[in-house]
């Protein structure tokens, strides 16, 4: 489970931007693409420092 | 015009700068030769024959030792500086040393001497020992060990390898004998104390009757007779080795002689090293008539007057309808220093070329191919030096990845030396793109990028700037990171991969015009991955099975990308397109790439390949193939489970795929796979403690991650230097914002690649978009397992993949505003032909 959760890093950094161009105005969809993967990392982050270790 | 007519028209003008450029040829070649002092090749062979029969006789219980094994070391041992010292004071070498000398190098010693002063012996002994280091070779080929030795004078060349020789059966006699008369001795010594523990149970014993005697009592000493039996027991067992062990012993020496066979004395040659006469007329005459031809061509440029079609067009702006025949005889146009210079530079390197590789007529055509390939680079369009680079990396071996296991070099390792290890501080690779980057740059300011790159915009601007801010982040964490104490020498190690990317990626942007040179990239791939895929067959069947080696990958652990990329490619065709022809000519390679991942046996590839599938499939839109496939994979699902539930715990035969499965899911105990696992999450725990330390800026480069759990595999990670695990490796380097900023483009490029792919309706260009998205997949798993961001390779794959989704962003529009219909358009081809 903790491998899932540290890979979901590589996911995410296809998934979202992804998402994000489902918006119909280019730019909107590249902010939306820019401040989902921001926001990604930063809870990435806490799930590598706080929810790996819990996992094992 | 044609390049006969240019050829014509430049000897009949410019006769006196070939003639020039001939006899400076023939004058360089003269000259050189006669200043090089000779070189004398001596070369000997032995033939190592390990009788079995000695050891089964000796130790019949024992594995007789593999040959190999025995003579693996011997080149290093031979080599060694020790060695090379002794073999210089026997011979004498320092007291003949100036004699010996050719007057050149005498005159340059003497000249020297006067400036620093005498050169003591020490100076001289190390000077001799670094030129013996380089003229004496030791090899071994299955069971014979070659020795060969290239100096100047004859005589000293045959005493260097008769030397040796006589080294390596010395060497091999003390080796053998002595190692195992150390262990007849030890054998021995063991015996003596159980012989002597002995004595002291028999003296406890009689002690012991004495007294009980004398006490009128029954003696107390069972247990010690019941030890006095095995020890009886255990001192006959080391007699009975030890005296094996002194008769092999005994054997080893006296059969010495009949174990190393001489098949090839050292003898001294009857001339020097370098061609025939008759090798080196024709290069001579092969060199004075390249330069002689070439010196008037260039003249003939050089010159101003019109030679070509080409100049009429740039000179006038206007295309040429019609041409004068001229006769042979031409005006003859008097010779200028301006004109004839080049063709006597390039007459004096070609004759230089020719007495430097002793007569070598390939080499007389070098400098003359070298000047024509820097013209063809600069006047040839951006994308063909990028196809050549990319081939070569998907083609040639790369030293530093172990390629065939370090048993086999193929015909393409010297080139792989030459691209993947560092010449002059960079690999050739990093020189050739630092190189076509410097073109560019010149060629942009010169005004000449409009005919060497391809027309339009090179792909979107957020995906421009972030490269640009991939480059900037990279810079600023070597800065970063040498600047907390880092050592820039390692983190020239560790950035060099990931800095290239974003140049490579611009210059592929600038270089490439998708869709038309789609096919032209499918064809370097294919032909780039089946090459690969024959190399590493050949090495398994012809050279590594029939020594009686097993070795665990073939090619290299970078090849992944390049089978599983020809793979997708090949079944993303079919996905996308199923007729007969695809599927036909999926058929031709396929079959080869299936055989290089079974041989090469990776794990990663496998996972590689079924994510990439199944993000494709994903991605797709709704059709006859991918309704059939749905439906055919949820029927399965039963039978799949079964297969899998029934074959966990098999070990081989049909259920190799679950085997191999379970491998990557959940390793077996005790298994290499679930060994290598394990070593793999210390590693990551490694990573993340470190990075706890600084998780928002990161470490910078130049650093080592630290060991808190001690794992085996440190050394292979450049003892914390490079982390198997690339993305929490790059996290702990850069922490949040630099992880970010390294890689944001590839999120881009997952952007447009999004937005582009929903209205994209020309198959090749879709085929095109999945199989770059299915590259950049691979090289993030690849990154992920096994230090995907390290690699070359992996530079020219994804900076491809981020051209043809960057130029098929722009052609489709998909960062104008005014196309923000476009991206309402329908999902796919099948879906536009049934909205019509």
């Amino acid at each position: 489970m903790s491998k899932l959760v540290l890979l979901s890093i590589v996911v995410g950094l296809i998934v979202i931007p992804i998402w994000a161009a489902r918006q119909k105005h280019p730019l909107r969809g590249l902010r939306l693409a820019l401040l989902g993967l921001a926001t990604f990392h930063l809870f990435y982050a806490f799930l590598v420092r706080v929810v790996v270790p819990r996992l094992g | 015009m044609s390049a006969r007519q240019v050829l014509r028209l430049s000897l009949s003008r410019h006769r006196i700068a070939g003639a020039v450029a001939a006899f400076a040829c023939l004058l360089a070649a003269g000259l050189v030769h006669a200043v090089m002092p000779d070189v004398w090749h001596v070369q000997a062979e032995v033939l190592v024959a390990e009788s079995s029969t000695m050891y089964r006789l000796t130790a019949p219980f024992e594995a007789v030792p593999r040959l190999k094994e025995g003579i693996k070391e011997l080149p290093d041992e031979l080599t060694s500086k020790a060695r090379l010292v002794a073999l210089i004071k026997r011979v004498g070498l320092i007291d003949q040393w100036e004699s010996t000398r050719p007057w050149p190098i005498r005159l340059k010693n003497q000249l020297m001497e006067k400036v620093r002063g005498p050169i003591s012996d020490a100076d001289r002994l190390d000077a001799l020992v670094a030129m013996l280091d380089q003229s004496l070779n030791v090899w071994t080929e299955n069971d014979k060990v070659f020795i060969s030795c290239q100096w100047p004078q004859r005589d000293v060349a045959v005493a260097m390898v008769q030397g040796t020789l006589l080294s390596l059966q010395t060497l091999r006699l003390e080796r053998d004998v002595k190692a195992i008369e150390s262990s007849a001795l030890a054998l021995d010594a063991q015996r003596e104390g159980v012989e002597a523990e002995m004595r002291q149970r028999l003296e406890f014993i009689e002690e012991e009757q004495r007294v009980a005697f004398a006490a009128k009592r029954w003696p107390q000493y069972a247990g010690a007779t019941e030890q006095l039996l095995r020890d009886g027991t255990r001192r006959s067992e080391l007699w009975l080795q030890g005296s094996n062990a002194h008769l092999r012993a005994q054997a080893m020496a006296r059969s010495s002689a009949h174990r190393y066979v001489v098949i090839q004395p050292a003898m001294p040659p009857r001339q020097p090293v370098g061609a025939s006469m008759l090798t080196w007329a024709l290069a001579l005459v092969l060199g004075a008539a390249v330069s002689f031809l070439a010196a008037s061509v260039v003249a003939a440029f050089r010159s101003g007057r019109v030679v070509s079609d080409e100049q009429v067009t740039r000179k006038f702006s206007l295309p040429v309808v019609g041409r004068l025949q001229l006769d042979w005889s031409g005006v003859m146009v008097g010779a200028e220093w301006s004109t004839v210079l080049p063709g006597l530079l390039l007459g004096l390197a070609s004759g230089l070329a020719v007495a430097v590789s002793r007569g070598n007529p390939m080499m007389a055509l070098a400098p003359t191919l070298l000047v024509a390939g820097a013209v063809a680079l600069w006047r040839l369009p951006l994308k063909w030096p990028l196809l050549a680079l990319l081939f070569l990396a998907v083609t040639i071996d790369d030293p530093t990845d172990r390629p065939y296991f370090n048993l086999w070099r193929s015909a393409l390792y010297p080139l792989g030396r030459i691209f993947f290890t560092n010449i002059a501080w960079f690999t050739g690779f990093e020189l050739a793109v630092m190189g076509l980057g410097a073109l560019t740059l010149l060629r942009r300011l010169m005004g000449l990028s409009s005919t060497m790159e391809a027309p339009g915009v090179p792909g979107p601007r957020p995906l421009r700037s972030a490269l640009l801010l991939s480059f900037l982040t990279i810079g600023w964490l070597i800065v970063w990171g040498v600047a907390r104490g880092g050592v820039f020498r390692e983190a020239l190690w560790q950035f060099r991969a990931l800095l290239f990317m974003p140049i490579v990626s611009m210059l592929s942007l600038l270089a490439f015009d998708f869709p038309k040179d789609l096919r032209l990239l499918g064809r370097v791939l294919v032909i780039g991955s089946v090459v690969k895929a024959l190399l590493g067959t050949y090495f398994m069947y012809f050279i590594a099975y029939p020594q009686g080696e097993y070795p665990p990958h073939t090619t290299g652990h970078n090849d992944t990308m390049v089978f599983v990329v020809g793979v997708v490619l090949a079944l993303v065709r079919v996905w996308e397109w199923p007729s007969w022809r695809n599927i036909g000519e999926a058929l031709l390679w396929l079959p080869f790439l299936a055989m290089a991942l079974r041989l090469n046996d990776r794990r990663i590839a496998y996972v590689d390949i079924a994510m990439a599938l199944g993000f494709i499939y994903l991605m797709s839109p709704m059709h006859r193939a991918k309704r059939f496939l749905t439906q055919v994979l949820v029927a399965m699902i039963p039978v799949v489970v079964l297969y899998v539930a029934v074959g966990w715990n098999a070990r081989g035969g049909v259920f190799k795929p679950v085997v191999k499965l379970r491998s990557i899911v959940a390793p077996a105990a005790d298994t290499e796979e679930e060994s290598s696992n394990v070593e793999r999450d210390i590693e990551n725990f490694n990573l993340l403690k470190s990075w706890e330390r600084d998780p928002m800026l990161g470490q910078g480069f130049g650093h080592a991650f630290t060991e808190f759990l001690p794992s085996n595999d440190f050394a292979q990670s450049a003892f914390g230097h490079i982390g198997h695990n690339s993305v929490l490796w790059l996290l702990w380097i850069g922490g949040i914002f630099g992880f970010f900023g390294v890689w944001l483009y590839l999120g881009i490029t997952s952007f447009f690649f999004a937005r582009t792919v929903r209205v994209v309706t020309d198959v090749t260009e879709r085929v095109g978009l999945l199989v770059a998205m299915a590259i950049i997949l691979t090289y993030l798993l690849q990154s992920f397992g096994d230090m995907g961001s390290q690699s070359m390779q992996f530079v020219f794959f994804v900076s491809v993949a981020v051209s043809i989704v960057g130029r098929a962003a722009t052609r489709h529009g998909q960062w104008s505003v005014r196309s923000v219909s476009a991206v309402t358009a329908p999902k796919g081809p099948r879906e536009l032909v049934a909205s019509l």
